[in-house]
């Protein structure tokens, strides 16, 4: 990759090597990869035997086996295989908010999905993306080369954080469009109601695909960081309410407690991968403290 | 009084006040800081009605201020409510308006001042044995036995109002309510209520209180009105007596002017009596136009040397508390006139002064001295008596003048060349000497001039028919003299300058027919002794006063005073200085005291007939005092009033606690306690530690 991108700086880059992305579940592939594949094949790694069924190679029928029980068999090898990854970004308007952090929430959620796109694509995976607000905006098929990247980390560029979020709708959609099991990595602020956004985890979860949950969130969204009077302006609503943050800070942090509480426990229960990222860390801080060990 | 009443009515009108926060809620709003922020979700969960309940604080809080303003302004204002509450003893202060409007006819055919006895009557009746009452006069009335301070002595409360007699005095309503307010200082009853009985004159209700002290807090003022009925003919007024300002001499003729003032549509046609001290009596009939000024010459004749004093009264007039007037004078038996030098050196004035010297025809003594003589009245002497006797002549002038004498510097008769200056302190300085053969013609200067009084003409113009003066000295004048007489181009050839309490004339003309023809016109006889009698005041010996103004004597408040009348209306009271009573009627009073005795001549005073009355319910006299006005009725319907009085429940301390509740209830609004977060349903895992990176 010789050009320089905006999401991907090549010093971003070097720092993301040796970095990877693992899978808990098997996935299925068309390439050879690092990840297990639901499918039995010749690999070197024996899974099991099954009968010999017309059609099959008559080279795959364990002879010894044969010999010893006078019945064709077929020795089956767990097939290892390549990662398809679908990186979905919620480019709604809450996503332009920042305030602690140096970069906006949507900046931040960039450098993230193009560097996990660069993790998946180094560890030859293939890696998807698609932008979603109130419903998919754009959907970038994946790819296993770093040249394929280039037309996604330009739609990140040219990503705005614009409308109201329906994360639950786009997780439906994309659970109805990706037939293949896959890593699905969700990057998001969650700012709705968590048994909506559950509700879309589960629908993934039902068709085999394996979450990742990145809930990018400023450190002001969780703990207020203004006194006074103010009077707020909802990104997405234009929704005006005065509030004195002097008065409401301690509801407002337990509040914030609350939902963050149920979005976690709604992803645990939903077998998602779930992680609370601050805009304030690094990005490759919080990749190396998510997937440096794997 | 209706059943509410402020007692302070003056913060009523600031009521609109109360309005402020809300006008300040909407044209002054906090200015609040927008901020963007990513979603409002939180806020709702923390409360979901979170705006609408500020909204509902924001508008608590702005009516509990507006509440706050209100009732501390409602507290201020003082509100009884008459008839309602205990009744407990009652401490009244009677204010009677006896001052000279009050002589007027009220609606029963009594006078006004009867009516408001009669009511104070009714109220005094009304007291029970408990309650107490006092007796303030608008005019404080030697005459009137008031009991002193508060009294539950009905009978002699009843006999001071049966002895009210009207008055010619104008009176203070600042100084009587102070009175009144001084009578409930140490009194221990539940209620304390002034009654005011007056005609509500506009000369004294109408205008703005000077020092008006308040009573004491919770005192109920009512002013009860006595109705006057339109005045239908005749009423003028007495404005004043004067006297010529020539010394008044015994068996000589003294015109009195005596002043009137018609203050009606219509001709007041009336008899103005005079009397004097010797019994003399006199009266003219005069008619006074409609709305104008008229003055009487009443000739008197005092008939021997002594003080003097001499009444006026009109009669036929329908209001009688103007009508009167006295005035006190002193009558010389002869006016000396001392010439220093000799006869000759003064032409024909000593002629024209004393024919035979001793003062029988015109009542001018002349005596010729070698050395100055200060003890008469009029001292004569010529520019050549400076040459010898200067700076001691000089001096001793001085003097004399300075102690009210009178002086004349004239040129000697038969003087030909300049003269000694004068001393720097007389103004007038002669020039050069002038002449005229064919004589210019002098003319009077100062036409207003007291020495031209029996000169003048029917038109009043100063008749001196064609003097001319043949030789003259100019004199140059500066501002503190007055040309008198002089020539057609202003040259003063005689001048006046006051000196202390003196006169001097400076002339520049010899009184000699060498030098003009003044000598030989019969009016120079008058304008001589006119110079001669000249004194700088009128003759008064005692001090003119208006009925109800205060006395104004240096002896000390702790020494005896005696007061008696002379004439006019009969007075003989003694006490200390400081409780010396105004004169409310005119006459002429001696007054003696440790430091010596004085006379004060007293006239009615005018403006107690004006016909102008307050109608509304609004005193300016009161300025901010509560007080409630009553058109008088009768004395049942007063009795009732009164008795519905004596129960008050006094508002303010009710208001008060509002004010205070409304107060803390805005504080603990506006700075409510910082908010939490609604309870959960199922209580979750602490999360800090998930968070806990994130602070």
């Amino acid at each position: 990759m010789s050009a320089t991108y905006k999401f991907l700086p090549p010093e971003l880059a070097d720092r993301l090597r040796g970095l990877g992305v693992s899978m808990r579940r098997p996935v299925e592939g068309a390439l050879q990869g690092l990840h297990r594949s639901p499918h039995y094949g010749s690999s070197v790694e024996f899974a099991d035997y099954r009968e010999y069924a017309p059609g099959d190679p008559p080279n795959r029928i364990d002879w010894a086996v044969y010999a010893r029980s006078d019945r064709y068999v077929i020795r089956r090898y767990q097939e290892e295989t390549n990662v398809r990854a679908y990186i979905l970004l919620d480019t709604s308007e809450s996503m332009a908010f920042r305030d602690a952090g140096k970069l906006s929430k949507m900046d931040y959620a960039c450098y993230l999905a193009a560097s996990l796109m660069f993790i998946l694509v180094s560890q030859s995976d293939a890696a998807g993306l698609t932008l979603f607000n109130d419903g998919v905006q754009k959907t970038l098929p994946p790819v296993s080369s770093m040249g394929g990247l280039r037309p996604m980390l330009q739609a990140l560029e040219a990503a705005q954080p614009t409308g109201p979020s329906k994360i639950e709708a786009a997780l439906h959609t994309l659970a109805e469009q990706v037939k293949r099991r896959s890593l699905i990595i969700l990057i998001s602020d969650l700012l709705q109601n968590p048994a909506d956004t559950i509700r879309g985890i589960q629908h993934l979860q039902h068709n085999k695909h394996e979450v990742l949950v990145l809930h990018v969130l400023d450190a002001a969204e969780i703990n207020l960081n203004f006194g006074g009077l103010n009077e707020l302006r909802e990104l997405e609503t234009g929704a005006r309410l005065p509030v004195h943050g002097d008065e409401v800070r301690d509801a407002y942090a337990e509040e914030v407690r609350k939902y963050l509480e149920e979005v976690r426990r709604g992803c645990l229960g939903s077998l998602a991968d779930y992680h609370l990222v601050d805009t304030r860390v690094p990005v490759e801080e919080m990749l190396h403290a998510k997937f440096g060990q794997s | 009084m209706t059943g509410l009443t402020a007692l302070n009515s003056f913060f009523l009108p600031l009521l609109p006040l109360a309005a402020l926060p809300v006008i300040f809620h909407l044209f002054f709003r906090l200015k609040t800081t927008p901020r963007v922020f990513s979603t409002l979700m939180f806020f709702q969960r923390i409360d979901p009605k979170f705006n609408a309940r500020r909204r509902l604080r924001e508008w608590l809080i702005l009516a509990l201020r507006t509440l706050l303003i209100l009732f501390l302004l409602l507290a201020l204002a003082h509100p009884v409510w008459f008839g309602v509450g205990r009744q407990g003893p009652v401490a009244v202060a009677l204010v009677i308006d006896n001052s000279g409007s009050m002589s007027g006819f009220g609606t029963d055919g009594r006078t006004k001042l009867k009516q408001a006895a009669a009511a104070a009557r009714e109220l005094v009746a009304q007291l029970r044995d408990q309650d107490s009452a006092g007796i303030v006069l608008l005019v404080n009335d030697p005459l009137v036995p008031v009991p002193l301070g508060l009294t539950s002595d009905k009978l002699a409360l009843r006999n001071a109002l049966d002895q009210l007699t009207e008055t010619e005095a104008g009176g203070s309503v600042a100084a009587a309510l102070e009175r009144a307010g001084a009578l409930f200082e140490k009194s221990t009853a539940s209620h304390f209520e002034i009654q005011v009985f007056s005609d509500l004159q506009s000369d004294k209700w109408n205008q703005p209180p000077v020092n008006l002290r308040a009573p004491r807090t919770g005192t109920s003022l009512v002013v009860h009105r006595l109705p006057s009925p339109e005045l239908a003919r005749v009423n003028v007024a007495i404005t004043g007596v004067r006297l010529s300002t020539r010394v008044v001499l015994s068996g000589r003729k003294l015109p009195v002017e005596v002043q009137l003032a018609n203050s009606l549509a219509s001709e007041g046609r009336v008899r103005l009596n005079w009397t004097t001290d010797s019994g003399t009596q006199g009266g003219d009939e005069v008619s006074v136009a409609p709305n104008s000024e008229k003055t009487v010459t009443v000739t008197l004749e005092p008939p021997a040397a002594g003080q003097h004093w001499a009444g006026f009264e009109l009669a036929g007039d329908d209001f009688n508390a103007d009508n009167h007037a006295f005035i006190g004078f002193n009558a010389q038996e002869k006016q000396t006139v001392n010439f220093l030098g000799q006869p000759a050196d003064y032409g024909l004035l000593p002629l024209a002064l004393s024919p035979t010297a001793d003062g029988k025809l015109s009542g001018l003594l002349t005596t010729f001295n070698a050395t100055p003589d200060f003890s008469g009245g009029f001292l004569a002497l010529t520019w050549d008596a400076f040459a010898a006797n200067t700076p001691a002549l000089g001096d001793g002038l001085k003097q004399f003048l300075e102690a009210g004498g009178c002086a004349l510097i004239v040129p000697p008769a038969g003087a030909a060349a300049g003269f000694n200056p004068l001393p720097d302190w007389i103004a007038a300085v002669p020039e050069d000497f002038a002449s005229a053969s064919n004589g210019v013609a002098l003319i009077a200067l100062d036409k207003a001039n007291p020495l031209f009084n029996d000169l003048r003409d029917e038109k009043g113009d100063v008749a001196l028919h064609n003097v001319k003066a043949f030789r003259y000295l100019p004199l140059r004048t500066a501002t503190n003299t007055t040309p008198v007489l002089g020539l057609e181009n202003g040259s003063a050839l005689l001048a006046e300058q006051r000196v202390g309490r003196g006169r001097l004339f400076v002339s520049g003309l010899a009184f000699d027919s060498g030098w003009s023809t003044l000598v030989l016109k019969p009016a120079f006889i008058a304008f001589a002794q006119n110079l001669a009698l000249a004194q700088t005041g009128d003759g008064r010996d005692a001090t003119p006063l208006v009925a109800g103004e205060p006395l104004r004597l240096a002896t000390p408040a702790d020494k005896n005073i005696e007061v008696q009348s002379l004439g006019g209306s009969p007075l003989d009271w003694n006490g200390l200085a400081a409780q010396l009573p105004t004169l409310p009627r005119a006459g002429v009073y001696v007054i003696r005291s440790a430091g010596g005795t004085n006379r004060v001549a007293v006239r009615s005073s005018e403006k107690e007939g004006r016909q102008n009355f307050v109608t509304g319910d609004r005193l300016p006299a009161l300025g901010t005092l509560a007080y409630a006005v009553n058109d008088y009725h009768d004395g049942p319907t007063l009795a009732s009033e009164f008795h519905r009085l004596e129960k008050s429940l006094d508002l303010s301390p009710l208001l008060l606690l509002l004010a205070l509740l409304a107060l803390a209830a805005e504080g603990l609004l506006a700075n409510p306690p910082p908010m939490r977060a609604r309870p959960a349903a199922n209580p979750q895992a602490d999360l800090k530690e998930e968070t806990s990176g994130i602070r």
